[in-house]
């Protein structure tokens, strides 16, 4: 075992002890700040998800804030926690550009089946 | 393991052969890309189906069926705020081990673990309610196969809750390698590519909070 590695045994697990050490680090003060940022955001959600919030301004400007705050948090958590900001292009877009088809799909198929709800052809679509 | 692997540890992610491609992104990282891909069209299948079911409601019956309970939002919002946690323990965990801080990457990877664990109890405790009177979504009406909503409910976050058992089950094992001292040499390949399972399973929860729990 190193010196490094002997020395880092005997670190205090207090915390201040950690505080100190997660300051010490640009890249771990950094995952603190998206940490708040996605406190932040799953309190707000939650807040505009009320019912006097729904009344004031309605559900479909509630339902895109929802869609927008969740993207928002799906992104922070992939591109810092799991560094997709960091890998290459090739890496990035291959984990990324394929959903571009379940986009697609749910635009046509959520599409379809509210436009067969407001013609009056549900009945007998599902059992 | 062969004489030959004994003899030559493996290579330090940032040491990893550079690839015009992929950079120095290792073949468990990029592998496990590839296995997150194709899990997360399982999760938009899942969706996908769900939003079909809810978009095709007719506005006269409603998406909840009369006598069905209601979420628990407060609580659900919880557990939403417990794998975030552990989504910042995890990566604290690898920053940890990428320098050599072993005692604290054991500390937060243990901390990850008992998030995830505390998240599946909170998940019993939400469809059972231990037993307890008034608690729990079964016992107070939302059962498997009795409307769309009760069944994609369970689907999804069934199907999510054994994601959260796999991880748990996944970094436990990375975390019994750390204690026996695998990764004394600061290697921190396996536990990147574990983590990235984990980020994975919080990642598709804020989806599912928003999509199922809050959406109007």
């Amino acid at each position: 075992m190193s010196d490094t590695t002997t020395a880092s045994e005997q670190a205090s697990l207090s915390p201040g002890a950690l505080w100190a050490w997660i300051k010490g680090d640009h890249h771990r003060w950094a995952y603190m700040k998206i940490w708040l940022w996605l406190f932040v955001l799953t309190m707000a959600e939650v807040f505009i998800a009320e019912q006097f919030i729904i009344d004031i301004i309605g559900p479909t400007l509630v339902n895109i804030g929802l869609v927008l705050m969740a993207l928002a948090k799906a992104a922070y958590v992939a591109l810092i926690y799991m560094h997709l900001n960091s890998e290459t292009r090739v890496l990035r877009w291959t984990a990324l550009w394929p959903f571009a088809f379940p986009a697609l799909y749910a635009f046509v198929l959520i599409g379809e089946a509210v436009w067969r709800v407001f013609h009056g052809q549900l009945n007998g679509m599902f059992p | 393991m062969s004489a030959e692997h004994a003899e030559h540890p493996a290579l330090m992610p940032n040491e990893w052969p550079e690839d015009p491609h992929f950079g120095r992104a290792t073949s468990a990282k990029v592998g496990m890309w590839v296995f997150l891909l194709s899990d997360a069209f399982m999760f938009a299948g899942f969706l996908l189906a769900y939003g079909i079911l809810r978009g095709g409601t007719d506005p006269e019956v409603g998406w909840i069926p009369a006598g069905e309970p209601a979420f628990g939002i407060g609580f659900t919002a919880f557990l939403t705020f417990l794998l975030i946690c552990s989504s910042v323990t995890m990566v604290l965990s690898i920053s940890a081990l990428q320098q050599n801080h072993l005692k604290y990457a054991k500390f937060f990877l243990g901390a990850t673990i008992f998030g995830g664990a505390c998240f599946l109890l909170g998940q019993v405790y939400e469809y059972w309610g231990f037993g307890l009177e008034g608690h729990g979504l079964v016992p107070l009406g939302l059962n498997f196969g009795a409307s769309h909503r009760a069944t994609s409910f369970y689907c999804i976050t069934g199907f999510h809750g054994m994601h959260v058992f796999s991880g748990v089950t996944y970094l436990t094992v990375i975390f019994i390698r750390m204690l026996k001292g695998k990764y004394d040499d600061g290697n921190w390949n396996h536990l990147e590519t574990a983590g990235l399972f984990w980020h994975f399973v919080d990642l598709v929860w804020i989806l599912v909070f928003t999509l199922v729990y809050l959406w109007i």
